[in-house]
């Protein structure tokens, strides 16, 4: 309990740094929403003013700094110029997409990375292990937008097994049923996700290979071996369980990279999430929507290792009790 | 207690076994043959890459014996473009990610060296750098500052990546810093200078060069990334990833112009994952069984 | 004691020209080269000598564990009562392993799972061998540790590795290798991680357990004092070769091989009043560097000719005594050279 509010603690920590020096990059920039977008030899400088005023950009960086963070204190991320809604409601809309998709896509990733790097493992150095060992070096070399553009271009052009982009089909009749739906739903997922997968599996299956070959010449294991075990179990129990830990930890690390790679595979498939999102606020120079995005992705990557955090202190007791002594020795 | 990684007098080791590792040794030689294709190439192609050859009939010529990779939207040889972009590519991870080995080198190094507050507080600053998603970080950035020049970017993008790198010096430090060897060097009037440039960053060179060489994959498909975004390398120069941007729009029709500089990343990738990994193999002390 | 006198019965532990070949880069290296032994039931023997001698490879054969890039070469023979260890199928073998002899590792710390419980990593033994349920496999587990002499067992046995001391964590070690009823008990440097307080403590309780059920066991250490305490006949190993095995009380009295003699005098003992230590000179080679012929020749303060041309055999001395050296045919040498010595 007290390693959770210290994780938690820390990561309030980690978001305030960011936010701050998010705030700070953006206000630093040159351009500004009211120059560019409202170009019109009717708007006095006096009016300009007042519309500066009113979306609070005005006064001095120091003015402003305290006013954003008073209102991000109540939960209160700004108002997004390019979209006319709360920033905290762009966000909301477009976060549950983002979700969905990085969601389903780890788990698949993690499901399937972990049990082709226990296959190499368990068939060390044959042509099981070099053909998969081939597979996952290939498919985590390939730059994420990239391949979202090969899988585009043979999903969508040349197979026609899929859709060129977007979450739904806008076309899609009123009274479809909900298997109609949930098969749309499905084969626009299906692209998107099939990308981040090969890109997320490839690093997790070489790891828990690696990881697992490490466990394997633990001495634990051959004091089981000596016991009797069977070599299925003691892959199993004394292998595979203790190779557990490090492959969650990845995956805690692995949060900041999957987010920044949702970016581009959200562009190229026009999916309505997160990454889209900021790219489209980056091109309108909406700084609070951009300022909203950077936090959130912070948010996220905070909340995700810790949960990362919290699965590794149960799957491996020693790290439970180090938590104990780096309090005692800090 | 014995020193962890090889030392200088083992480099005679490392590079045997460097040698011996086919694996290592294709790396090395394709890495190689990259670089000299696209130091060499450009110089001896028959087109210049921003050349616009014929725009009424060239246009998304499909590749033949006289444009092996075909033409792109504006005529321009698809193939000197591929060669002068990956000239920009190779050069701007290479030099981002000597810049980031060279800051986080000092920055761990530091916060290793001090320890105390200082060290906690220059950590939470790596572990708030590592918590947010490079490419939003990058994004912003460079929407707040478009259409930099090259150095510019080779700045941008080492000074967003050195968190890594430091971590792992600052924990290499951290765990050598009270072995043996340390003490007794300090123990004979060493000053903590001298210390750590003789004694503490030859330890931590084999680490941070395995790290670097792998950062060099992640950065050349980063910048390729923001080129295709449109915000890294600025047209008419070209790089790998704005010709697959160029290309995106055409996919269907000219899929020749995006898969080429795509299956060059895919090359370099991979031949720096394998070095990285040979390099990671060859530095990691060999255990024989106990008798 | 004279093992050899009455009609012996079969030994439970028989090794005959034992080798462990291993790959290395620089070709193939035999760190167990020709090593025979046997342990009656009851009995224990120690396996004495330096780190690299081969010794706990050795330990290892017995019950097959041995993994590439090492191998059991095909010439050894392991008779575990009665039956040839390497005809073994995986079934067989591993019914023997846990249950008719066990194992007890060094290195507590490494040889305990880290993830599981003390109890759990008892239970498993018991759960593997019997059909037991989780909680009469606990209860055994429970039970074994108290006879091991750990206080509150019902606590402990719920921790982990890590949080248990050093000198508890080689109990669960015992406790794991003696909850089946093993007839042989494989003791690989058991004490050496740990304080002398703690290696006496120890030491007791092993001999107990083992005298209790009637067990066997070969007791692996490098300590000349752990084998004067433990055991009742010993093997001295060099180079991957015995080269002198006897009757505990004989060889601490009269040892023959001047490897042994060399192990003798290097013991501090209580008592003298010698100012320095006497120590062999050279280095132990590794097991590709080994000298052709007799392989402690050029440490060997008797060394003359034949030593660096002929390999010595293992003669047999009677009493149940052999040595592997050239001296037991030409006794006078040894005076000689003691001789030489003492007018020096």
């Amino acid at each position: 309990m007290r390693a959770l509010i210290q994780r938690l603690w820390q990561g309030l920590v980690v978001v305030a740094i960011v936010a701050t020096a998010a705030f700070v990059l953006v206000r630093l920039a040159p351009g500004d929403p009211f120059a560019a977008a409202l170009d019109n030899a009717r708007l006095t400088p006096a009016m300009r003013e007042q519309w500066r005023i009113a979306y609070g950009l005005d006064g001095s960086i120091a003015t402003q700094y305290a006013r954003w963070i008073g209102a991000l204190v109540h939960g209160d991320l700004g108002w997004s110029v390019s979209m006319s809604q709360p920033v905290t409601r762009a966000i909301a809309q477009a976060l549950p997409y983002s979700l969905l998709l990085m969601g389903i896509a780890l788990l698949l990733s993690f499901t399937l990375g972990m049990l082709l790097g226990a296959l190499q493992a368990a068939r060390h150095d044959r042509a099981t292990d070099r053909g998969i060992g081939v597979v996952t070096l290939i498919g985590g070399s390939m730059p994420d937008f990239w391949l979202a553009l090969v899988l585009l271009l043979g999903g969508a052009y040349w197979l026609r097994l899929f859709p060129v982009g977007g979450a739904s089909d806008p076309l899609l009749p009123l009274a479809a049923t909900g298997a109609t739906v949930l098969l749309d739903r499905l084969r626009h997922l299906a692209l998107p996700v099939l990308t981040l997968v090969i890109l997320i599996t490839s690093p997790v299956a070489r790891y828990q290979r690696a990881a697992l070959l490490d466990r394997l010449r633990a001495e634990w294991v051959r004091t089981a071996t000596a016991k009797g075990v069977s070599s299925g179990a003691v892959f199993r129990r004394h292998a595979w369980r203790t190779a557990l830990g490090p492959v969650v930890t990845l995956g805690g690390l692995a949060l900041p990279a999957l987010v920044g790679g949702a970016v581009f595979v959200e562009r190229v498939f026009a999916w309505p999430g997160m990454g889209r999102l900021a790219a489209s606020a980056i091109a309108a120079r909406d700084y609070h929507l951009v300022v909203g995005c950077v936090i959130a992705g912070a948010v996220l990557v905070v909340i995700g290792s810790t949960v990362a955090d919290l699965l590794v202190m149960r799957l491996d007791p020693r790290a439970a009790d180090d938590e104990a002594n780096d309090r005692q020795h800090a | 207690m014995t020193r962890p990684h090889a030392t200088a007098g083992d480099w005679a080791t490392i590079v045997h076994r460097l040698r011996a590792d086919r694996r290592t040794l294709l790396a090395i030689g394709t890495l190689l043959g990259m670089i000299v294709l696209v130091l060499v190439g450009p110089l001896l192609a028959a087109y210049q890459p921003y050349e616009q050859l014929d725009i009424t009939n060239l246009v998304h010529a499909r590749p033949s014996a006289r444009h092996l990779l075909g033409t792109d939207a504006f005529s321009r040889d698809v193939l000197s473009r591929v060669l002068s972009g990956g000239r920009i590519s190779l050069v701007v991870a290479m030099s981002a990610v000597f810049l980031e080995a060279l800051v986080g080198v000092a920055w761990g190094l530091a916060a290793g060296l001090a320890g105390g507050w200082t060290d906690t507080v220059m950590m939470r600053g790596v572990d708030a750098g590592l918590s947010v998603p490079r490419v939003l970080l990058l994004l912003a950035i460079l929407a707040a500052v478009p259409m930099v020049p090259v150095w510019a970017l080779v700045v941008i993008l080492g000074l967003t990546g050195w968190f890594g790198i430091a971590r792992l010096v600052r924990n290499e430090i951290r765990s050598i810093r009270r072995a043996d060897f340390v003490l007794a060097a300090q123990s004979l009037g060493a000053s903590p200078l001298r210390v750590a440039l003789s004694h503490l960053l030859p330890q931590v060179s084999g680490p941070v060069l395995v790290a670097a060489t792998l950062a060099v994959g992640q950065v050349i498909v980063l910048e390729a990334g923001l080129s295709f975004l449109g915000i890294g390398v600025q047209p008419p120069q070209a790089s790998w990833g704005n010709i697959i941007g160029d290309g995106t729009e055409f996919i269907a029709s000219a899929p020749w112009v995006s898969l080429a500089p795509g299956c060059c990343l895919v090359v370099v990738v991979i031949a720096v994952s394998a070095l990285g990994d040979g390099l990671r193999d060859a530095l990691a002390p060999r255990q024989l069984p106990r008798t | 004691m004279t093992a050899s006198s009455a009609a012996p019965a079969e030994p439970l532990l028989s090794l005959r020209d034992v080798r462990v070949t291993f790959r290395t880069a620089d070709g193939l290296i035999t760190p167990v080269d020709g090593v025979s032994f046997d342990i009656a039931r009851g009995e224990t023997l120690a396996l004495v000598g330096e780190s690299g001698c081969g010794k706990s490879l050795t330990a290892l054969t017995i019950l097959r564990l041995i993994d590439a890039p090492g191998r059991i070469a095909p010439g050894s023979r392991i008779l575990f009562d009665g039956r040839d260890v390497m005809t073994l199928g995986d079934r067989d073998l591993r019914a023997i392993r846990g249950r008719q002899a066990a194992m007890i590792f060094q290195e507590p710390m490494t040889a305990l799972n880290p993830v599981y419980s003390a109890g759990a990593q008892i239970a498993e033994v018991v759960r593997t061998h019997t059909g037991a349920s989780r909680s009469e496999a606990w209860n055994k587990a429970v039970a074994m540790l108290g006879a091991v002499g750990i206080p509150s067992p019902e606590i402990r046995a719920k921790q982990y590795p890590h949080q248990l001391s050093g000198g508890m964590r080689q109990r669960v070690m015992i406790a794991m290798a003696l909850v089946m009823n093993p007839s042989l008990l494989i003791a690989d440097e058991p004490t050496t991680a740990l304080d002398v307080t703690i290696q006496a403590q120890l030491l007791d309780l092993l001999r107990d357990a083992q005298q209790a059920r009637g067990a066997s066991m070969l007791l692996i250490t490098h300590d000349l004092g752990v084998v004067a305490e433990s055991a009742q006949r010993v093997a001295v190993m060099y180079a991957g070769q015995i080269v002198e095995e006897a009757p505990v009380v004989a060889l601490f009295a009269a040892p023959q091989h001047p490897y042994t003699q060399g192990l003798m005098a290097a013991m501090p003992r209580a008592g003298t009043r010698r100012e320095r230590l006497t120590t062999i000179p050279g280095t132990v080679p590794p097991p590709g560097a080994w000298p052709a012929a007799c392989r402690f020749a050029d440490r060997c303060t008797f060394a003359w000719s034949r030593c660096t041309t002929e390999a010595p055999p293992l003669h047999q001395l009677g009493d149940g005594r052999t040595s592997r050296c050239h001296l037991v045919e030409e006794p006078a040498r040894r005076s000689a050279a003691q001789g030489a010595r003492a007018m020096a």
